[in-house]
């Protein structure tokens, strides 16, 4: 790989390190919760709308739709009387003027919210949300791909020095679960127990053993074979002690390799089980679950499913290309395609 | 190895009984996943004005009073019948629903596994034959790159695109309704979106895998010679293309899953009435009998689909072609 | 006192039925011609009946279609600014109580047939209703029925009720059937299940089934012999078509492949208002979502059913009599640390603020209610007015109830308890969903932690049953029956019943016992008003919102009302569609 494509790739992983790890810590505003959810409901990107400012604090954005004319914001505000009428969602509002902080000329204080990536349907800044929920939608990939690398080479691992018995159980047990497409076993999985994020991450986990554990023991049965073994056998050496420090560290690298490339795969996985209803649970955010949101207001709020999306595929294009680097790096004798 | 008729029918028939096996484990799983989940079907009419002798008449009307065991039992002699029950949300039994559905996602997903082949092969070997240059670009980073997109943000951004901004394809269904309804071009214009979201990405692999597999060929002796001996280009390359297919027919066995676990994303977000639609909504719905004669019929599908592929490029295998 | 309800013959009642009391009002823009005849009528449906035997069915969509093939004795109508509630006769001329108000005689319309010819009598009546209580079918809402002891036909069209006692719901109970031909009786009930009925179900509406392509769409076409009224439908067919895409549905009305679409959500409505081919009927909703409280301290009730259990053992007994005292005493023995003192429930009521729930999720279409007694019913005082949005006052409630933030961390507590409770919420209700989140951030506002809990939607009721939640928010669609006492008195604190909050109020209580026997209409609403003020100190629910109904309907459908009843179609026999141009 070239040198600047390394550096590309690199500094694009620990960019997104950076997000799993301290996108809570970064992101605006509550994730959680809106300011006005009447008022700042479905804004578009690059949305700057004023807000009055409550003498106790509280802001009051100022911004709504007419049915009449849907397509337009309304951020108007003015004074009538002794009050001031502005635009909430739906309807007009009026808060009388000395409830509201002024400055020296009398004249109601504003300030501007941004929202640069838009809000969603009930007014949460959808930036926020993403930053929040990349944690959820990395770390169940990750956590996902950790725990099938286990569970696959300790099975692989067992199949391959085991008897027949064995291998063939475990060969039996490990096709019928490849024969289920993964998401729609991980979804009738995900139905049985309520989906935290740690149980998302195992129920990956119990998924994906099996191509795993099919790689292990391939390696496992070719390598025990080998004359390296055999010697160290006709050595007088045990079964177990040779798996360990002859089989096991090749087997190592075929597993950690496949195991990188199946990062992004796990973390799309995640994102469709959530978008389909059976992943993470709202209101807390994951960038599947933003796009299972997305969807029902689809021509209103495109960017809620725009956004996460590319987002979710840059970040997968990132994790393969990445995880193509490993490959390359620890199986050099490939030819690189 | 001489494959005689005697082998190839044993290997057939061993075959066929892994799969099998298979499929009762599959069976087993489902059932303990589904026997296990919270909730009781028959609570699944939201109406709270269900007195209490009213849901324990439902619940033995339904038979969810027995032992599980014995259910599992009844159940999987049924389903060895074709009888998988009585679906709750439909309240027909689950045999008709999943094959009304059955006939939309075969379609679905033989359409996509055809494009995705053909455009992957085709384009492998465009790329092994041009040696780098646009579709070599197009094999290594624009298809991995949609492939890595998750399907349903494909799907959601085709139907804005093609359905709602520009209005040339329908956004959901097999069919419209009403006149012009149920004929061949208003079921293509239905069917290409969801072929396309479904297929193209899965094109990557194919075309990655049968790339390398040509160059291997075209760098073979065996190419250098027939080169060599002033064979045209276009000739050799159509028979490394030939030997550099084989490989590509085992990849049809392992992409099967994947396929149809991509089929049920694209269904439900183009509303296309297959089973992965009706296997989702049924989970969402704690319907016990027909989500589990859903799981059976998709992983039946898929290990028949396995078995299928397995035979085809056994009886491709240029190493027996050579010797019939 | 006996109560002769007899009207007109049977087709001016269905026009009554059909178009409302009169002219009713018209949203169309255009003044209407006369209705032409002809025409297929495309209806957008989100899930397809599960069952075109309506006694097998549990969705709404099947209500839909039975509605449209099965005639009923009357038909019910829901009041609203324009109408008064009331029964129109479709195959009952009439009918009339006994002098002892236990029995309901109904005279059938001679000229009723069945989509073969033979004519609709008593004994089809008679069998519905067996076909209604039958425990091998089991009909959800069977329990309906229970207190009619006897249906006799002493003749072909006379359909004489027996009832085990009167009260003020007899007729709505009565009539609450779709009438199935006797000729079914043929097939055992246990097999019902296993039959193709959109084939078998004979019909005598206005229109009949036609076509159904299953997971597509039903067609309905018109029936030339439809008894009441033969020149309707108008229609030729009514496709109602299998959209489960809420965007789809909405797309398709727009682009005119859809002529009607069911319930939209506000946002759509925007969209289809300001449309070229399309336009919003608009009814006030018949439905509501509320928080429930519970004021029963949560173990409690799971403890004394173990404690009944072990007490009934000891006495030697298999089964014992639920003892409803002690379980309508548990809200003053064991009451709730929270919900159980009624300051703190009009606290919470206080705090949220309804109406940017309602601006908020409903885009403004809804309104907030004062009590679960829905306007335009008339037993709703219309001088109640909904408790307004006061924190201040909210926090004022709360720190007499004896909460202070005495360590400062912004949650109120008391005896170094925080105030923090579960909701529970169904899983699959987006619009609860996004209710629970503005709530927790307005309760936030006071003080209050709030948790919120999904629950599955087919694990909800058995959830709430086991009355360990702190609070949930539900919702309840309300009919011409008004009966509080199912979920809001003693009488249903049981585990049969539906007051999952345990409420009980000696005053209220007394209230809802006697109106639900006074047949006099003057005393009931009076009752009932003065029940509804006691609901509004004690706040025992605090009632969220109330969806107005929102039907998007093609521009070229005319003779469409906005009745307010529960059935979606109500009326299509009547609608028609203009010719292009017209």
């Amino acid at each position: 790989m070239g040198r600047a494509r390394t550096g590309a790739l690199a500094a694009a992983g620990i960019v997104l390190l950076a997000l799993g790890g301290a996108g809570p810590w970064l992101a605006p505003s509550d994730p959680l919760h809106s300011i006005d959810s009447a008022a700042l409901r479905l804004l578009p990107p690059g949305t700057v709308v004023p807000a009055l400012i409550r003498s106790d604090g509280k802001q009051l954005p100022v911004a709504g739709r007419d049915s009449d004319r849907p397509g337009t914001l309304i951020t108007e505000w003015r004074a009538e009387g002794d009050d001031v009428v502005y635009r909430r969602g739906p309807r007009w509002k009026s808060v009388p003027l000395e409830e509201l902080q002024r400055d020296e000329a009398g004249r109601p204080r504003v300030i501007r919210l941004a929202f640069p990536l838009g809000t969603d349907r009930l007014g949460r800044d959808l930036l926020s949300r993403l930053l929040t929920g990349a944690r959820l939608s990395l770390g169940i990939g990750i956590f996902g791909v950790a725990g099938a690398t286990l569970l696959g080479g300790l099975i692989g691992l067992v199949a391959g020095l085991g008897g027949r018995l064995s291998d063939a159980v475990l060969g039996r047990i490990g096709d019928s679960i490849l024969s289920v497409p993964r998401i729609v076993l991980v979804m009738a999985l995900a139905v049985l127990i309520r989906p935290g994020p740690w149980v998302l991450a195992l129920l990956l986990a119990v998924s994906g053993w099996p191509s795993l554990a099919r790689l292990v023991r391939a390696d496992v049965r070719s390598l025990s074979g080998s004359e390296m073994v055999a010697s160290a056998r006709a050595a007088g050496a045990e079964r177990w002690r040779v798996a360990f420090r002859h089989v096991l560290p090749h087997a190592l690298t075929t597993l950690v390799v496949a195991a990188g490339l199946r990062v992004g795969p796990f973390i799309l996985l995640e994102g469709s089980l959530s978008f389909l209803g059976f992943g993470v649970p709202p209101p807390h955010p994951s960038w599947g679950n933003i796009l299972g949101e997305g969807r029902d207001v689809l021509i209103d709020g495109w960017w809620i499913t725009a956004v996460p999306g590319l987002l979710l595929g840059l970040t997968v294009v990132v994790v393969n290309a990445a995880a193509d680097g490993l490959r390359d790096l620890m199986e050099p004798r490939r030819r690189p395609a | 190895m001489d494959r005689g008729p005697g082998i190839v029918t044993l290997t057939v028939v061993s075959r066929v009984a892994a799969g099998l096996a298979t499929l009762l484990l599959v069976i087993g799983l489902g059932f303990v996943l589904l026997e296990l989940m919270p909730g009781d079907a028959a609570q699944l009419a939201e109406d709270p004005s269900l007195s209490a002798e009213d849901r324990e008449r439902l619940r033995s009307a339904f038979g969810l009073d027995r032992p599980p065991l014995e259910r599992f039992l009844t159940f999987a002699s049924h389903a060895l019948r074709g009888d998988l029950g009585i679906s709750l949300s439909y309240q027909r039994p689950v045999r008709r629903v999943l094959l009304t559905a059955l006939w939309p996602t075969l379609l679905l997903t033989g359409s996509a596994l055809v494009i995705a082949f053909a455009l992957g092969l085709g384009l492998g070997t465009l790329a092994a034959a041009r040696g780098g240059g646009l579709v070599d670009r197009v094999v290594r980073q624009v298809l991995p790159a949609l492939d890595a997109m998750p399907p349903f943000w494909l799907g959601l951004l085709a139907i804005y695109v093609f359905s709602w901004k520009l209005d040339w394809l329908p956004a959901s269904h097999m069919t419209s309704v009403g006149e012009g309804a149920g004929g061949l071009f208003d079921r293509l214009t239905h069917l290409l979106l969801p072929v396309l979201v479904l297929g193209i990405p899965s094109a990557a692999p194919v075309a990655r895998h049968h790339a390398e597999a040509m160059r291997r060929e075209l760098a073979s002796a065996y190419s250098h010679a027939a080169s060599a001996m002033g064979l045209r280009r276009a000739r050799v390359i159509a028979s490394a293309a030939r030997n550099a297919m084989h490989p590509a027919l085992t990849l049809l066995g392992l992409a099967l899953p994947a396929m149809v676990g991509g089929a049920v994303v694209v269904e439900v977000v183009f509303s296309w009435p297959g089973l992965g639609q009706v296997h989702q909504k049924a989970l969402l719905a704690r319907d016990i009998p027909l989500a589990l004669g859903g799981l059976l019929l998709i992983g039946g599908m898929v290990i028949a689909g396995g078995l299928a592929s397995d035979l085809l490029s056994a009886l491709l295998d240029p190493r027996w072609r050579r010797r019939a | 006192m006996k109560a002769l309800i007899g009207l007109q013959a049977a087709a001016l009642g269905l026009v009554i039925a059909a178009t409302g009391c009169g002219r009713g009002t018209q949203e169309a823009a255009a003044p209407d011609a006369a209705p032409q005849r002809g025409g297929t009528l495309v209806v957008g449906l989100e899930s397809e009946p599960d069952s075109f035997n309506i006694y097998l069915a549990r969705t709404s969509a099947s209500l839909t279609v039975a509605h449209r093939v099965l005639p009923r004795l009357a038909v019910e109508t829901m009041p609203d600014e324009r109408h008064e509630a009331g029964f129109t006769p479709l195959l009952a001329e009439s009918w009339e109580r006994s002098e002892d108000d236990r029995t309901l005689t109904f005279h059938l319309a001679d000229g009723g047939r069945w989509s073969d010819g033979s004519q609709i009598t008593c004994d089809d009546v008679a069998f519905t209703l067996r076909a209604q209580t039958d425990p091998a079918l089991g009909w959800r809402a069977a329990s309906i029925k229970r207190h009619i002891e006897a249906l006799d036909c002493p003749d072909p069209l006379t359909a004489v009720f027996r009832f085990a006692k009167s009260y003020p719901e007899m007729l709505m109970d009565a009539n609450d059937l779709h009438i199935v031909p006797a000729s079914l009786a043929s097939i055992p009930f246990e097999t019902w299940r296993e039959v193709e009925w959109a084939k078998t179900m004979p019909f005598s509406g206005p229109f009949k089934i036609e076509e159904h392509k299953p997971g597509q769409e039903i067609v309905l076409a018109r029936h030339e012999r439809f008894f009441a009224r033969p020149e309707l439908p108008w229609l030729d067919r009514v496709v109602l078509r299998v959209v489960p895409d809420q965007t789809a549905r909405v797309t398709q009305l727009l682009s005119g492949d859809l002529d009607v679409v069911l319930r939209l959500a506000p946002d759509d409505a925007a969209r289809v208002a300001s449309s070229r081919n399309a336009r919003v009927v608009r009814r006030p909703g018949a439905a509501y979502a509320y928080i429930g409280w519970n004021t029963v301290a949560p173990a409690a009730y799971g403890e004394l059913q173990l404690e009944l259990a072990a007490r009934c053992e000891r006495a030697g007994k298999d089964a014992c009599p639920e003892d409803l005292e002690e379980v309508a005493g548990l809200s003053t023995s064991s009451p709730h640390p929270l919900f159980g003192d009624a300051r703190v429930r009009k606290a919470m009521t206080l705090a949220i603020d309804r109406e940017t729930i309602v601006d908020a999720l409903l885009l403004g279409e809804g309104v907030v209610p004062a009590s679960p007694m829905l306007a335009p019913l008339p037993e709703h005082d219309p001088e109640l007015v909904p408790w307004p949005h006061d924190p201040q006052r909210a926090r004022a409630l709360l720190a007499e109830a004896g909460f202070g933030d005495s360590d400062g961390d912004g949650t109120l507590d008391r005896n170094g308890e925080p105030f923090s409770f579960e909701l529970m919420v169904q899983a699959g209700n987006k619009l609860r969903r996004d209710s629970a989140v503005l709530v927790q951030q307005d309760l936030a506002a006071v003080g209050v932690s709030v948790e919120i809990v999904a629950v599955e939607n087919s694990s909800f009721y058995p959830a709430l049953a086991r009355r360990d939640k702190d609070a949930w928010i539900g919702g309840w669609a309300t009919s011409l029956r008004v009966d509080m006492t199912e979920m809001l008195h003693r009488d249903s604190c049981g585990s049969g019943g539906m007051n999952f909050g345990g409420f009980t109020d000696p005053r209220a209580d007394e209230l809802a016992s006697a109106a639900r026997e006074l047949l006099d209409d003057g005393e009931r609403i009076a009752a009932w008003r003065e029940w509804e003020r006691h609901f509004h100190d004690l706040q025992p629910y605090t009632v969220l919102f109330q969806e107005n109904r929102l039907t998007g309907v093609s521009r070229r459908v005319r003779g469409v009302e906005s009745i307010l009843r529960n059935d979606d179609l109500a009326g299509v026999e009547t609608w028609w569609i203009a010719a292009p141009g017209s």
